[in-house]
């Protein structure tokens, strides 16, 4: 019973904190994601000419999501039954959304007018917790910014 | 080529279903799946329980009883080569049977070293008698009760349908041969000696010794004093007692016992049969000490 009580709770704050705090990053994606909107990001440059430019210069944004317990426990019993993890989605979404973004301000802010050659990586981060559910991923995003 | 800014379509990635319906969703699949695979256990470990071999049931018996020894006493206590009371005891069992019958399975009797006085039977036709109950018996007929008893959740396989779900793993088990290990199977499944039979089972059982007793005596007179005298002693861990266990004891039984003998023109007095000398002592020799 008390086990109980103590997954109940979790479970409540993992949902109850998780997608408040979902729907906050979501907005503050947006609004970000317009404002930056007037660079272009392109993934081409690694063979082609680059653009005419004065300088360029590499940039990196990185983030580090975990997950919450309410989307581990659905994702455990996804295990089971097998499909889309849809919980994950909005997840990596999200970082993926902002990495790219906080390379983007960065290059922005330096002045640059485009970025080229855009690349997006990541790699989990399991630590101690191998095995146990509990993770987080890096995503990485990087690009050669031009002005 | 010119540059268009366009926002980024927000869903591409994400696909629109809310959490909790997905939770929903899962949580009612998996728990689908889990009632179908408890109900269809439950229908397998009954069919088991009522349509198995002997010989699966000895062999279930066997590594039942192997662990359940291990768990209880050496060997040695358990007087299986030197004593000479479970041939006794078993010699009184058989013959409830009508000359012509026996049992489904080889019997076997143990005598283990217990506080309580208890009997009680495992799967394989394995009767445990404990060292209390052969001291505290004072006629033949009140132990050939007790002992009739257990014969009686024998022959209605009670002791296998106790086992419920957990008889197919053991079933399995067995079967699988999982050598010397099949006991992790069975030790983590059931408590054997608080294996409970249902109120009705016990019902049953105790019709059957009752028919029984009267059969081999002539008449029920005694059979029930050792349930009279239990029931002066309140202070007893009654669940823990397969003998007593599941009743709304025993006021009730003695009656309802009593009245089944008269309602079927039983004869419910006579004289006690005596027990052999020295029943608590193994071989019937005096004690060592
Ligand atoms: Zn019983």
């Amino acid at each position: 019973m008390e086990n109980l009580i103590v997954f109940a709770i979790l479970m409540a704050l993992g949902y109850g904190v998780g997608s408040y705090r979902e729907k906050k990053h979501y907005e503050d994606i947006r609004r970000r994601e317009k404002q930056t909107l007037h660079v272009p990001m392109m993934n081409f440059g690694a063979k082609q000419p680059l653009p005419q430019a004065q300088d360029s210069a590499l940039f990196v944004g990185s983030v580090v999501i975990t997950s919450d317990y309410f989307k581990n426990f659905s994702a455990s019993l996804r295990n089971l039954v097998g499909g889309r993890v849809t919980v994950y989605e909005t997840l990596i979404d999200r970082g993926r959304r902002e990495a790219t973004l906080r390379m983007k301000e960065q290059a922005i802010a330096w002045g640059a007018t485009e970025i080229l050659n855009v690349r997006l990586e990541n790699s989990s981060i399991s630590g101690q917790n191998r095995g146990k559910g509990q993770v987080a991923i890096e995503i990485i995003a990087y690009g050669t910014a031009v002005r | 080529m010119d540059y268009i800014p366009t926002e980024f379509d927000d869903d591409i990635n994400v696909t629109p279903v809310h959490p909790l319906i997905n939770l929903g969703y899962l949580l009612g699949t998996v728990f689908v799946f889990g009632l179908v695979v408890f109900g269809s256990l439950g229908a397998i470990g009954a069919h088991l329980a009522a349509h198995m071999g002997p010989q699966t049931e000895a062999n279930i018996g066997k590594a039942l009883v192997g662990d359940f020894l291990e768990d209880k006493a050496a060997p040695a206590d358990l007087g299986a080569a030197e004593d000479t009371r479970p041939e006794y005891l078993k010699k009184l069992i058989l013959s409830f049977y009508a000359t012509g019958s026996k049992p489904r399975l080889p019997l076997q009797v143990y005598i283990v070293e217990d506080a309580l006085p208890n009997a009680f039977i495992l799967p394989g036709g394995h009767i445990f008698v404990t060292s209390t109950l052969l001291e505290q018996a004072e006629s033949e007929n009140e132990l050939a009760f007790v002992l009739a008893h257990e014969l009686g959740h024998f022959e209605a396989r009670d002791n296998l349908k106790g086992l419920g779900r957990s008889l197919v793993f053991i079933t399995l088990a067995s079967l699988l041969d999982f050598g010397g290990s099949s006991s992790g199977v069975i030790n983590s499944t059931i408590n054997l000696s608080s294996m409970s039979y249902s109120r009705t089972q016990e019902a049953q059982a105790d019709a059957f010794a009752l028919r029984a007793v009267v059969q081999k005596y002539g008449h029920s007179g005694n059979s029930l004093d050792f349930f009279r005298r239990l029931e002066q002693q309140k202070d007893l861990p009654v669940p823990e007692i397969e003998l007593l266990s599941s009743h709304p004891l025993t006021e009730n039984r003695i009656e309802s016992l009593e009245k089944f003998a008269r309602d079927r023109g039983m004869k419910t007095t006579g004289p006690a049969t005596a027990l052999p000398e020295r029943l608590e002592c193994p071989s019937f020799k005096p004690c060592p000490n």
